[in-house]
């Protein structure tokens, strides 16, 4: 997106024009939605917290800046309230850990259906990604696949530019290694998960 | 690894192929027409929040000034009358 067209529609936003919001909300949802379902892997907590980036965005709109870059301002807040949602849930997992067997979820994403559509490169890469501690996933889905610029996807992330280059140095080492590890999934196996699922 | 090379790296290169997804068509209109519902609202409020805001910075601001001229008033009174009757 050219910086004029993120400065019209900010421009837009502090006006309160529910069109410029549109644009906006077309233009980044699923953005959104893919980057905190890759960082959190759970649908619901992926579209709670898209949600609340969403009402965030408006709540702020009038209070923008003229240049602000919206990519890097909306991934901010969401990777925020990711983060802000695993510190909290981690202490509610460690203060309810005698009762987690009552809970019958687990990751809802991804589906069997998803997993055998996806081609096989694609599978590999996203089990290695989800293998990855958050801090470096972030990294590399930032920068990798949102294709934000460096000093952008280090102001996201709050750390300096240099800081940044060696974190998606490890990341991205930290991936290939674990694609090395990544066993071949046959395809009748995510066959059989489909079968299994959907009793067909 | 400079970030600015990512574009000649199969690894960077397997992730851009990724798949992308989004939510399902009612969840995104249902959240669209909150946050409609949430900028109309939000207008008059926030006019009025920022007119208050104003009111009460100029009130202080005249209060201030009152003050330090009453202050200055008194002081330059208090020193003529030293100076020419005791």
């Amino acid at each position: 997106m050219q910086p004029d067209d993120d400065a019209a529609l900010v421009a837009g936003l502090r006006a309160g024009d529910a069109a410029a919001f549109d644009r906006a909300y077309e233009l980044y949802r699923a953005r959104l939605f893919t980057f905190l379902l890759r960082l959190s892997r759970s649908t619901t907590v992926a579209e709670d917290l898209l949600d609340e980036t969403w009402l965030r965005l408006v709540a702020h709109a009038r209070a923008l800046r003229p240049d602000t870059r919206l990519a890097a301002w909306l991934f901010t807040v969401a990777r925020n309230l990711y983060w802000t949602h695993r510190r909290s849930s981690q202490f509610e997992e460690s203060a309810t850990a005698g009762l987690l067997t009552l809970w019958p979820a687990g990751p809802r994403w991804p589906s069997p259906f998803d997993l055998a559509t996806a081609s096989e490169l694609q599978r590999r890469v996203e089990d290695a990604l989800a293998s990855l501690p958050p801090d470096h996933r972030e990294v590399l889905l930032l920068v990798g696949y949102e294709e934000l610029t460096p000093s952008e996807a280090a102001a996201v992330c709050g750390v300096t530019p240099e800081a940044m280059r060696k974190r998606l140095s490890r990341a991205r080492a930290d991936l290939a290694a674990a694609l090395d590890r990544a066993p071949a999934q046959p395809a009748k196996k995510a066959r059989f998960a489909i079968k299994r699922s959907y009793g067909t | 690894m400079n970030p600015s090379d990512t574009h000649d790296d199969p690894i960077m290169d397997a992730l851009r192929e990724l798949h992308r997804w989004d939510v399902s068509a009612v969840r995104a209109r249902r959240l669209r027409e909150r946050c409609h519902r949430s900028l109309a609202a939000q207008q008059p409020l926030t006019r009025g929040r920022q007119d208050r805001a104003t009111t009460l910075s100029r009130r202080t601001l005249r209060v201030a000034v009152g003050a330090w001229c009453c202050v200055y008033l008194f002081e330059t009174l208090r020193r003529a009358a030293a100076f020419y009757w005791f």
